[in-house]
């Protein structure tokens, strides 16, 4: 699975979601199935239709945008 | 309130003069903006979580232009964001049409005039003035949007796609209260930590204007009619928080700078930014963002001159 998080330069909220994402793939033991970037490029976010960062997109499906999402909730997109 | 806990703090130190001044200055403008800065972030974070960008977005699509100026507008005084999102908002708007001059207004509006800032610049100098700093906000964002419609700016913005799958539903409405008070609490404190180191250096400079600018410096400086473009074009580098720039504002009115000239001061620093000039390159070209600097430049000077004359 390739999971991108959107995220804007100078969003700390942005960059907070991907360490609860990389922590919670390593808690979970999938480093080896799970791809997690960071994306920037707000070209990048429009082409998801994405207006609010941060946001979470597992194998192109946005799962999130505009919050952070709870523990609970990004695990079930993982899982 | 917070007047008397300052007075009490300064008069345990024993110190007289213009330290004093200042630091009394410092303790009562740390303490105000503070508090209103957490409360006002708060309850407007949790409105907020009614009101993703995608419901504005889908308010602003179908208006006719006078109604939809003014709610860009308004819309944009409700909707405080960090810069760091201004791009993908602008392409998120534009790409599914609502009209280019609404979204400028509403990227104007937005971090010249936000609610935390209203409450501040109320308790700060009075209705008459906020009244006149709101209007002035609402009035440079509609022309500016407005004026680089109608002049045709429209085809500077970077061409992009805008994937507009966007059926489904944005429907804020049943999320539940736990999820609204965990998004606000992340909202908010993303927002105060954003903002409070500003806030910080903004007091600061007021506290050392207030106690140790010698009264007399300004009105023999900053008059005349360069005042108003000196005081926009040196706006222009200064890149703060408009809540950082209220206190600075509010000692230099207090040592006699007119209200139009810092009323234009506020405006720039909060509206005209190099930074932001820099994040607007990603989709907006050159000609586009001269244009915008400029009718905003020239929007907020003649409210400036405006301003000296009524006040």
């Amino acid at each position: 699975m390739k999971v991108e998080i959107l995220g804007s330069e100078g969003c700390s909220t942005c960059t907070q979601l991907k360490e609860d994402v990389q922590n919670i793939v390593g808690e979970m033991g999938k480093e080896d199935e799970i791809e997690v970037v960071k994306v920037d490029d707000p070209a990048k976010f429009a082409s998801y239709g994405v207006m609010s960062t941060p946001a979470l997109v597992a194998d192109g499906e946005v799962k999130f945008k505009g919050t952070v999402p709870s523990d609970e909730e990004i695990k079930e997109v993982l899982s | 309130m917070f007047k008397y806990i300052a007075v009490q703090l300064i008069g345990l130190t024993g110190l007289t003069g213009r330290l004093a001044a200042a630091l009394e200055f410092w303790i009562y403008d740390t303490l105000k903006i503070s508090v209103i800065l957490l409360g006002v972030v708060f309850a407007v974070s949790y409105l907020r979580t009614y009101l993703p960008p995608e419901k504005i977005r889908d308010f602003l699509k179908g208006k006719k232009a006078i109604v939809g100026y003014a709610l860009a507008g308004v819309l944009g005084i409700i909707s405080p964001f960090c810069s760091c999102s201004t791009v993908p908002l602008f392409l998120g708007f534009v790409g599914v049409g609502v009209p280019f001059g609404m979204t400028i207004t509403f990227l104007t509006v937005s971090p010249m005039v936000n609610t935390a800032a209203v409450f501040v610049l109320f308790g700060s100098f009075g209705w008459g003035l906020t009244l006149a700093y709101v209007l002035g906000g609402l009035i440079v964002g509609i022309v500016g949007g407005a004026g680089l419609k109608l002049l045709g700016f429209e085809r500077y913005v970077v061409d992009f796609d805008f994937a507009a799958n966007e059926e489904e539903d944005v429907d804020a409405s049943d999320k539940s209260a736990r999820q609204r008070l965990r998004e606000t609490y992340e909202d908010a404190r993303e927002i105060v930590s954003r903002i409070f180191p500003y806030v910080v250096i903004g007091v600061g400079l007021g506290a050392a204007i207030h106690g140790f600018l010698p009264e007399g410096f300004i009105q023999n400086t900053l008059q005349g009619a360069l005042a108003v473009p000196a005081a926009t074009a040196l706006g222009i580098p200064i890149y703060t928080n408009i809540m950082g720039v209220i206190p600075v504002a509010e000692s230099l009115i207090g040592k006699g700078l007119p209200v139009g000239t810092s009323i234009a001061f506020m405006m720039s620093v909060a509206a005209l930014s190099v930074p932001q000039f820099v994040l607007l390159k990603q989709v907006m070209k050159k000609n586009l963002i001269i244009a915008y600097g400029g009718i905003i430049g020239f929007g907020i000077m003649i409210l400036g001159f405006i301003f000296n004359l009524i006040f």
